[in-house]
């Protein structure tokens, strides 16, 4: 293959290899959007802003580069740029594509929250320091296509330019050129494999200082300083979850509980609760509440009561010793009224396969005591 | 100076690499079986031998220890007589090698399925195949280490810093993972508990993916790599830098996969920090592969050879970085539990040890038939239909991970989780199940065509299964030369250069594993945990057998997501009897650590008997079986002393009544089933595992009723 198509190939290479590296960043930026969402406080930190006026900033000035280098593609010259323009388009999506991320975060992120208040987390500073970097990366290199274009545009000369693409990557790889290579060959052929003795690359190098840097930093803060502890964190969390549920209740509707729950009659209500009843009661209850493992709810015997209340009651506390479970982590309020005024409507439908009674006859307006009145359970009706 | 003339051994590179491709294809197949069991229940067929628990470990075996441990013996059976300029020392040895590995897989293949397991992950086999496992890598260790003590090659190439630092780590690894206390001839107790047992286990199993699916195959990268592209290795200096850095570091990374568990913070936070460190010496090997391709690109378009080679070096570069974000606390809270790990691993697996082998074996076989290969169009379209299989393999993989963990998390407005009920999120994320499966299946018909076009090339050709070749023999003196590299001293040691690399992975796991022994805060005690009962024993060992824990974990997170999923968050201390812990690493069924008391005892008798009939939509197999076979009790005695022996504090005497307790509470569970309709007699195996199942996350259930 001839030297120039192989120019091409490697450029295309390159360009993939950055694209690959980019959507893996952009999909950690994902990711962490979600912890940031689920993590209510960044926010509150001042270090947070900083960070967002830098890339903001950053932003700006990768656009004024663009915008300068496409001015001087268009306007004047060189057809031998005109390839270097997908890339400059490439970059331009980029940035417009990471100062919506931006825009996105910034929304998602709900109340701030006390405790931690002005503190990030050490993967979120990581994150935002490398979206910087990335931005400080492009950066250099639209100057370095920017110098490029002068250099070939005559406004300057090449040995004045140290910005040069070329130069830049010579000064983070330090790679002798091919034909160059016998410099650096040791004396050392192990079955007909030769080793070179190139320099470590640079940019390898303080990547691997780098994470040194970080692993310490890591270590001291969460062991010896006031990182918080995964308990900590917990707490914090469940908290906050206690804060913000509460404030919404408080603008929402009174919620129901079982002292002041009454049966709903009006018809979407009970289609409402007879779905609910279909998919979390029924392989219990029976499709038509007969009875399966669970008791028939459609007779007229009860054994923790048939009032809405009663039912209200245990729906959402369960009777866990004799297998009901509680439900009060899983259905709303307003969704265990609808089940339970569905419940109340079975009363004497007589489905197929009915479940033999259990407990005693349930008497409406009676004062039920509810507190667990054993009945004995007649183990000869029972199948 | 006078040349010596020797004959390689290509026969026994030859059967490795057979028995690499059979394996390979038995341990994907497999692999798509069970990757179609979660979109169709019913391919279980019913039956305890094929149901996923069982044969989930019989595909990670195979493909680890069968396809890729063959695989690099081949590799370095023949790289290490080229690069020592030797026969192996023994071909007895070598002989004993390959037969009793093959023998290995063979009698992995039985007792798996069979339910014969430890339960540890990546180290399921019980202990007499554990001896076994032992004994034979000591010989290829011996045979390795003789052929380079009589070398014709006085300095030791990077490829063979890699196989030697591949023998000890797994060693040392090996042995130390499988202390564990024999009941019977095919059952055993893990010597540690809980906590102490999961920091062992992954410490092991973590190194398991660090010293057999990585060290040994950057050794033959460093061979074949070169060799394929006929071009320099690119950097002798980053050879050693991170070589070293790699094996010191890759051994202290063990507790990132247990993350937000029970795990003491100080053990977490090193296993953070060291996997982030790894990300530099990891790509250490993938520069010094890709840069060794400098001016050799051209040839990457035309060679597939190549193009195999590339793509693994690519996929090692990307699972190395995605790795550490992986071991990112905020990025783990989210990926583990979830499809995202199995995507990741498999990036690995199928693209860095899979295309590594693929190459690699288009490489060997026309060398040792001496023959070209037979289609290079076939080898061609099995590159991209296992490159387009690895994408349609991770890419749903990656999508069901983050879709089912964001479902999981997500609460409403109310303060109500937004999917309470599990299966929700699983059903969400079956097409991606289905997606995946069709992945696997086009990389499996790469392999098939493979297998033709090596066969057909084997065919063609006659074996050389004595290759001359002719060296000079080591003179007794050496001169040193005068600016020799400071690495070059340990380079002509392989004794000392064994003892050093020993060391160096000494201090990780030792810096890890002993604080957490002795330091008795590690793990608070919890007063009102209690050992299992006799009958809740049989029944866990019924949930080990069965592989129970392979889809359900047995550790709530300390996050409000799963609190209130699952209830209060699990604590160190109620793991002390769990000999072996059983936390798993994936939940595609709900976490049960607090199972105890959640449903009825009926509830779990059908639930077993048909999952759906409870719990419609889901994708749990039938357990029928477990409702007709009888518990064996005969056991229960050997059992109880061997937990005595680890330490686990039954009463003096306790096996000889033990058998009496477990009657009695067989039968109240006898008596509650029937309350509700249910009849069976009270020796049944549903029995005692319904025992066990309502005992977990009680004890502390209790400490909190008592406060």
């Amino acid at each position: 293959m001839n030297s120039l198509k192989k120019l091409a190939f490697n450029k295309w290479l390159l360009l993939l290899l950055f694209t690959f590296l980019l959507s893996n960043v952009n999909a950690q930026a994902v990711a962490q959007n979600a912890v940031v969402s689920l993590t209510p406080n960044i926010l509150a930190s001042p270090l947070f802003w900083v960070f967002a006026f830098a890339i903001l900033g950053l932003l700006l000035v990768i656009i004024a580069i663009g915008g300068v280098l496409v001015g001087l593609v268009n306007n004047k010259i060189a057809k031998q740029f005109k390839n270097t323009l997908p890339i400059i388009f490439f970059f331009f999506i980029l940035g417009i594509g990471s100062s919506q991320a931006q825009t996105v975060s910034s929304t998602v992120a709900p109340n701030p929250i006390t405790q931690i208040a002005g503190a990030l987390d050490p993967t979120t500073i990581m994150i935002l320091m490398l979206v910087v970097a990335i931005e400080l990366f492009v950066i250099l290199y639209l100057f370095a296509i920017l110098q490029k274009m002068l250099i070939a545009l005559g406004y300057k000369t090449k040995a004045e330019s140290k910005w040069t693409y070329a130069a830049i990557m010579k000064r983070m790889t330090k790679a002798i050129p091919l034909d160059r290579e016998a410099e650096v060959a040791t004396d050392h052929n192990y079955d007909g494999i030769i080793e070179l003795d190139n320099s470590l690359p640079p940019w390898w190098v303080y990547m691997f200082y780098g994470t040194i840097i970080f692993a310490i930093t890591y270590m001291i803060y969460f062991n010896f300083f006031d990182g918080p502890t995964q308990k900590m964190e917990y707490d914090t969390e469940v908290a906050q979850a206690l804060v913000n549920k509460n404030e919404f209740l408080k603008k929402a509707a009174a919620s129901v509980d079982e002292t002041s729950v009454v049966s709903l009659t009006d018809a979407a209500a009970l289609a409402k609760g007879k779905s609910s009843f279909i998919t979390k009661c029924a392989t219990c209850h029976g499709q038509h509440g007969e009875g399966l493992v669970g008791p028939n709810l459609t007779d007229a015997y009860w054994i923790h009561g048939g009032g809405i209340k009663d039912i209200f009651k245990t729906i959402k506390y369960g009777w866990p010793e004799k297998g009901m479970i509680s439900w009060e982590s899983q259905i709303m309020p307003m969704e265990m009224q609808q089940i339970a005024s569905y419940i109340i409507t079975l009363k004497g439908t007589n489905p197929a396969n009915p479940k033999a009674p259990q407990g005693t006859i349930y008497v409406e307006a009676a004062t039920v005591d509810t507190t667990a009145k054993a009945v004995a359970i007649d183990s000869l009706k029972v199948l | 100076m006078q040349q010596e003339q020797f004959y390689y051994d290509n026969k026994i590179v030859r059967n490795f690499a057979y028995a690499s491709i059979i394996f390979g294809l038995i341990g994907m197949t497999v692999g798509l079986l069970i990757a179609l069991q979660l979109v169709f229940p019913n391919l279980n067929f019913g039956i305890p031998y094929t149901t996923f628990g069982r044969v989930r470990p019989l595909h990670t075996n195979a493909v680890i220890f069968a396809f890729v441990g063959n695989g690099l013996f081949a590799g370095i059976y023949y790289s290490l007589q080229r690069l020592c300029k030797a026969r192996m020392y023994s071909d007895v040895l070598s002989k004993i090698n390959f037969w009793g590995w093959q023998i290995i897989i063979l009698a992995a293949a039985i007792t798996l399925p069979l339910g014969y397991t430890s339960g540890k992950e990546y180290a399921e086999l019980e202990w007499p195949i554990d001896i076994a496992i032992a004994l034979i890598w000591v010989v290829f260790g011996w045979n390795m280490f003789a052929t380079i003590l009589k070398r014709r090659e006085r300095h030791l190439y990077v490829a063979i810093w890699f196989y030697i630092a591949t023998f000890i780590t797994v060693a040392v690894l090996h042995i130390v993972n499988s202390f564990e206390i024999p009941v019977s001839l095919f059952k055993s107790y893990s010597w540690y508990a809980g906590v102490q047992d999961a920091l062992v286990q992954w410490w092991y199993g973590h190194n398991a993916v660090a010293f057999f699916l990585t060290t040994p195959y950057l050794g033959l990268m460093y061979y074949f790599l070169p060799k394929a592209a006929n071009r320099p290795v690119y950097s002798y200096r980053l050879s050693i830098i991170h070589f070293w850095a790699l094996i010191f570091l890759y051994i202290w990374a063990g507790p990132h996969h247990l993350l937000y568990t029970s795990l003491p913070d100080w053990a977490q936070s090193l296993g953070v920090v060291f996997s982030v460190m790894l990300i530099a010496p990891s790509w250490g090997g993938m520069i010094n592969g890709l840069l060794t391709l400098r001016g050799a690109w051209d040839k990457v378009r035309e060679d597939v050879v190549l193009k195999f080679f590339v793509v693994a070096i690519t996929a090692y570069g990307m699972s190395t970085f995605e790795g550490p974000m992986l071991s990112l606390k905020n990025v783990n809270a989210i990926a583990h539990f979830t499809d995202w790990i199995i995507a990741h691993v498999h990036i690995g697996a199928l693209g860095w040890n899979g295309f590594l082998t693929f190459g690699m074996l288009y490489w060997l076989f026309p060398r040792i038939y001496g023959k070209e290969l037979f289609s290079k169009k076939l080898a061609n379209f099995h590159f991209w239909i296992g490159t387009l299989g690895i994408l349609f393999y991770a890419i749903p993989l990656y999508w069901a991970g983050i879709t089912q963990s964001l479902m999981w998390k997500e609460f409403t407005a109310e303060g109500y989780l937004k999917y309470p009920n599990f299966l929700e999120t699983v059903t969400q994320i079956i097409p991606m199940y289905a997606l995946r499966s069709l992945g696997g299946l086009l990389y499996l018909i790469g392999v098939i065509v493979m297998t033709y076009n090596l066969v057909k090339t084997a065919l063609s050709g006659k074996l050389i299964a004595n290759e001359l070749a002719e060296a000079p023999a080591l003179t007794k003196v050496y001169g040193v030369a005068k600016n020799e590299h400071w690495h070059r001293w340990i380079e002509r040691r392989p004794v000392q250069f064994m003892v050093f690399s020993l060391v160096v992975i000494l201090i990780g796991g030792a810096a890890e594993i002993i604080p957490t022994f002795l330091i008795k805060n590690n793990i608070p005690t919890i007063a009102s945990v209690k050992p299992y009962t006799p009958l809740e024993l049989q029944g866990r060992d019924i949930y080990i057998r069965e592989g129970c824990n392979t889809c359900h974990s047995q550790m709530i997170r300390p996050f409000r997501s799963e609190t209130e999923r699952y209830g209060e968050y699990s604590k160190a201390g109620e793991f002390v009897y769990d000999h072996p812990f059983l936390w798993g690493s994936k939940r595609t069924g709900p976490d049960l650590q607090r199972e105890g008391g959640k449903y009825p005892d009926a509830w779990h008798y059908n639930h077993m008997l048909e999952p759906s009939s409870m719990s419609p939509g889901s994708i749990m197999p039938v357990y029928a079986w477990l409702l007709d076979d009888n518990l064996d009790t005969s056991s229960t005695a050997a059992k109880i002393r061997a937990m005595q022996t680890v330490g686990v504090p039954y009463p003096l005497g306790y096996d000889l009544i033990a058998n009496k307790d477990l009657m009695h509470q067989a039968d109240s569970i006898k008596n509650t089933l029937a309350q509700s309709g249910i009849k069976t007699a009270s020796d049944k195996e549903i029995v005692a595992l319904i025992a066990y199942l309502q005992r977990l996350g009680r004890d502390i259930k209790l400490e909190t009723k008592l406060n």
